[in-house]
């Protein structure tokens, strides 16, 4: 089943008296299961349209479904519930509260998930350890290093079990190392627990971990093709 | 999300701004501190008054010439109290609750002994009775008696002052003093009291008030009249008894007003609640004003700070907040900081009422009792949450209508 559908999509930001049309006519259609990554220059409207299909921004006209429903037929709170419980955020700025713990940060989409409190620790414990950080946990995050912290970013999408992972360039402000593991991390997410993964970046050496590239300029889709060499994370890092 | 944690959330976040927080609640502490002091100063001038008034006691009626209460030039000349009257009220098929009754005549003339002048008041009335009522004791000599007053004789009891003025270290007791070249023998002295119910004990003349009408005033009025019932609770009774009977020996028809006027204790102490009541809320509004001016001053901070967490709302809401998320916690950020403002403008206001008091107590106001507002300080809390939350909605709400990205892009 298709999660998302996103048939002749428009972005066009105005402000200042100016208009700008980032979007110009997107479509395609993305499967439960699939990691993409998506590609293009700067500028080009990756993350305008990854925001948008994150329930973060409303597009200008055409037609966006996820999980087969109008993103306009949502209220204020289900798309608030769509963005905790079946969607997980990563940025390139990390975006954790500096002031919080590890343990804190990951459990904040908890807190806003109306699921019993008695779960929640147990619940932060099992991702924080997937991404390697126990010993980590009780640390403010401002301690931490980049790697560190994208990897708790990581954690916090992952809390509420959500289907769709969104990463927007999660490696672009760390050096290659912990950039790999980050990678290895997404890849294992996607082949061990069939996450959904949409993954923004503008190095292809990064975008061929996933299995199919769709690449943007200029506000539309220039190719969209399946990878038939996808890069091991893991044995990248061996090397 | 759950209370418990709305709360902690709001309290981690005060709690990194701690010197913030503190300067922006300041406002509500100095008002709410200030409405403390006014409600306990307020309930202790009251709980003094009315104890000096109550020492009347209620079962004690006053009566006064003159139909208006308020009007006291109307009081002073007013000359419809006389012996006529006296004798008719002390009637039993007249005031059959009457046990005592104390006529009283003040006047201002010069008190000579050898030459030397002093210008005392002069209160006639039943030595005894004014002994009880303000609670003063000699410090030489005795009172006279209820057969003084009826031989109308020329005795004097004098105050602490004249007596020092006029006689000096010697003894006054015995010696003859002028009024009005009457000859009047001092009889006794007060000891030093000062001011009591209005009067200054210590620069007072007290004969027997028959004398003083027949020698000193030359009428037969009376200033006032204190009556006193057999019980507190036939004082009313016995202020009805009192006006029927005076309305008849003054040959009142029915569409003539009182040309007197009878208080009983209960309305003088309901009167004097009522002025101190319009004085206290008077003085809260002001400050009630001065709360609104710390609200002003939340919202402010407030808005600040919304704008600061602008990428923190971003995020929060990109992870799952709701518009009434962000809002119950900014709400709560307010509320806490503003409560907690009013416990510490109470904390900070009953100690300083508590040291007024003390000092109150030393100095001008002896017996003055510290009071703890109890109401006042529930009020005091409440009134604070209240600002909070009505001066947290305009920010807690541009908070929780931010859109996620716009604060997530902000920098
Ligand atoms: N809120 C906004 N108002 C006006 N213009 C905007 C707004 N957000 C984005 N844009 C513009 O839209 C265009 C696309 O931005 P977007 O962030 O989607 O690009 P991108 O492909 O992610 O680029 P990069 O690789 O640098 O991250 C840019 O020209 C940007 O200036
Ligand atoms: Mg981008």
């Amino acid at each position: 089943m298709n999660l998302f559908e996103v048939s002749n999509l428009e972005k066009t930001f105005t402000g200042g008296g100016v208009e700008t049309k980032v979007l110009r006519g997107i479509d395609f259609s993305i499967e439960e299961g699939e990691f993409v990554s998506i590609m293009g220059p700067s500028g080009s409207g990756k993350s305008t349209l990854l925001n948008i299909l994150g329930f973060l921004l409303d597009h200008s006209s055409g037609e966006y479904k996820f999980n087969g429903r109008r993103y306009e037929d949502h209220t204020e709170d289900e798309i608030a519930q769509v963005r905790n419980r079946e969607m997980g955020f990563v940025f390139q700025t990390f975006n954790l509260l500096p002031r919080l713990s590890v343990f804190e940060n990951v459990q904040l989409p908890l807190m806003y998930s109306g699921r019993p409190e008695s779960e929640w620790k147990d619940r932060v414990d099992e991702v924080v350890e997937m991404v390697g950080l126990t010993h980590r946990s009780d640390f403010d995050t401002y301690k931490l290093s980049g790697g560190e912290k994208q990897r708790v970013a990581i954690a916090r999408a992952l809390v509420n079990g959500p289907n769709v992972i969104f990463a927007d360039e999660p490696t672009g402000n760390l050096d290659t190392k912990s950039g790999q593991v980050v990678m290895q991390t997404l890849q294992e997410l996607h082949d061990k627990f069939g996450h959904t993964i949409l993954l923004i970046t503008h190095e292809t050496f990064t975008a061929e971990h996933a299995d199919r590239m769709i690449y943007i300029v200029d506000g539309k889709v220039e190719s969209d093709k399946k990878n038939l060499n996808r890069r091991d994370a893991k044995l990248d890092f061996r090397k | 999300m759950p209370f418990k944690h709305v709360l902690l959330t709001a309290l981690q976040a005060l709690e990194s701004h701690k010197s913030r927080s503190a300067l922006t609640i300041l406002g509500i502490v100095i008002g709410v501190a200030a409405i403390i002091m006014v409600m306990s100063l307020g309930k202790g001038a009251e709980a003094m008054i009315l104890g000096e008034v109550s020492g009347l006691g209620p079962e004690t009626v006053i009566l006064r010439p003159g139909n208006s209460l308020t009007d006291f030039t109307q009081t002073l000349y007013s000359q419809t109290i006389t012996k006529k009257d006296i004798e008719a009220l002390k009637r039993k098929q007249n005031v059959p609750n009457l046990v005592e009754i104390a006529p009283l005549v003040i006047t201002y003339e010069s008190v000579e002994y050898q030459g030397d002048l002093y210008r005392p008041s002069i209160m006639g009335a039943p030595a005894e009775f004014i002994a009880n009522l303000f609670d003063i004791g000699l410090s030489e000599g005795h009172l006279y008696t209820d057969d003084d007053i009826d031989q109308e004789a020329r005795v004097a009891i004098i105050g602490s002052e004249i007596k020092n003025d006029l006689f000096g270290s010697s003894r006054a007791v015995g010696k003859q003093v002028k009024i009005k070249d009457k000859k009047f023998k001092v009889i006794g002295v007060f000891e030093d009291k000062g001011n009591v119910g209005g009067f200054n004990i210590d620069t007072l003349v007290l004969i027997p008030q028959t004398s003083v009408q027949t020698y000193i005033t030359g009428t037969d009025y009376f200033a006032e009249v204190m009556i006193r019932a057999d019980s507190p609770e036939n004082a009313e009774k016995l202020a009805y008894d009192v006006e029927v009977t005076l309305r008849d020996v003054h040959d009142l028809s029915f569409h003539e007003e009182n040309d007197f006027n009878i208080t009983t204790q209960e309305e003088t102490i309901e009167m004097i609640q009522t002025i101190v009541t319009i004085f206290t809320s008077f003085l809260i509004t002001v400050v009630a004003i001065s709360l609104v001016v710390g609200g002003v001053g939340i919202m402010n901070i407030m808005l600040v700070s919304v704008s600061e967490r602008t990428k923190e709302i971003g995020l929060r809401k990109a992870l799952g907040a709701t518009r009434q998320d962000i809002l119950n916690q900014f709400l709560s950020e307010a509320i806490i900081l503003t409560s907690l403002g009013g416990v510490i403008g109470i904390i900070i206001g009953a100690s300083f009422s508590f040291l007024a008091a003390l000092i109150l107590s030393q100095t001008v106001a002896e017996g003055w009792e510290y009071i703890f507002p109890v109401g006042g300080s529930l009020l005091g809390v409440g009134v604070s949450a209240g600002v909070g939350l009505l001066f947290g909605i305009y920010p807690a709400n541009q908070a929780a209508k931010k859109s996620p990205i716009e604060a997530l892009r902000y920098e």
